[in-house]
């Protein structure tokens, strides 16, 4: 339950990271060819930050608890 | 179970979940340190994201470092979690060992010296025995055998049955209560009882009729 919260919270950034690259267009703050603003800006490099930490973090974590299982089952036979 | 390189998956956890919460922040400050339009929809957005993510991470930040903790605590790295009841549980077996030690350097201090007590013992008997014409040291007689009284007829002493003997000795021998430091109790408290225990029980219920009840 705890580690399927802490997966969670993973996902959870990377899909608010998403979110933030994608709201200045899909909220229309930021128009299309026009100069960017510095909200528009500032939201972008953060969503990219934080998708991409969430990526990373996420499949780390995931590799980890499926070596661990791995460990497990190996522990297990012998 | 989750030693090595497994770690890897809660220090990612635990920096990614970090670097959300200083992002949440972050973007809830944005709109008063770049004064964005107030109640525009940049604000609004950053606001909320902000806010929701600062919360999400903080939660999902706890989660991480119970997991670690939990596997440090199953591979041995941190010690037990110690609750309540087992710490009343160390408190009352300290205590009750300190009373022990305690009891022992007692008897140790108190223990009188044997040779002391053979001593006083010796001298407490000898003018009892001395009274009742009973010698420690068996001496010769000096008398010789010819005049020597005739004994009287020895008078016949019922003997006690051989069990009856071992009854006594039983309820008479002295033995180490079983999960007792001190104290003896008669043999006979640990003997297999002559009869049921519930007879008396079984008499008690016919006795007061209520039997049927029961």
């Amino acid at each position: 339950m705890v580690s399927r919260a802490g997966m969670a919270g993973l996902a959870v950034v990377f899909a608010v990271g998403g979110w933030l690259i994608a709201a200045p267009f899909a909220l229309r703050f930021q128009r299309a060819g026009a100069p960017w603003t510095g909200a528009a800006r500032m939201d972008v490099l953060v969503g990219g930050v934080l998708a991409a930490a969430g990526f990373v973090g996420f499949f780390v974590a995931l590799g980890g608890r499926v070596r661990e299982l791995y460990a497990r089952a190996y522990a297990s036979r012998d | 179970m989750s030693s090595g390189p497994s770690s890897s998956r809660y220090m990612a956890g635990l920096c990614v979940t970090a670097l959300g919460v200083c992002a949440g922040g972050w973007l809830l400050l944005t709109p008063f340190a770049f004064s964005y339009p107030g109640r525009g929809r940049a604000a609004v957005t950053a606001l909320a994201t902000g806010g929701g993510l600062a919360v999400v991470c903080a939660a999902a930040l706890a989660c991480w470092a119970v997991l670690w903790r939990r596997a440090l605590r199953a591979d041995g790295v941190l010690p037990p979690r110690q609750t309540r009841r087992s710490r009343r549980s160390a408190r009352r077996q300290a205590r009750a060992e300190r009373l022990v030690r305690a009891s022992r350097q007692r008897e140790l201090v108190v223990a009188p010296d044997p040779a002391q007590v053979l001593t006083d013992l010796r001298a407490l008997l000898t003018p009892l025995l001395a009274d009742g014409g009973v010698e420690l040291l068996p001496t010769a007689p000096d008398v010789p055998a010819t005049e020597t009284a005739p004994e009287p007829e020895p008078v016949p002493v019922p003997e006690p049955r051989s069990s009856e003997l071992v009854a006594v000795a039983e309820s008479s021998r002295q033995v180490q209560a079983p999960g007792h430091l001190r104290g003896t109790r008669p043999a006979s408290f640990f003997a297999e009882p002559k009869e049921p225990l519930l007879r008396g029980a079984e008499l008690l219920m016919v006795g007061t009729g209520e039997e049927e009840a029961w």
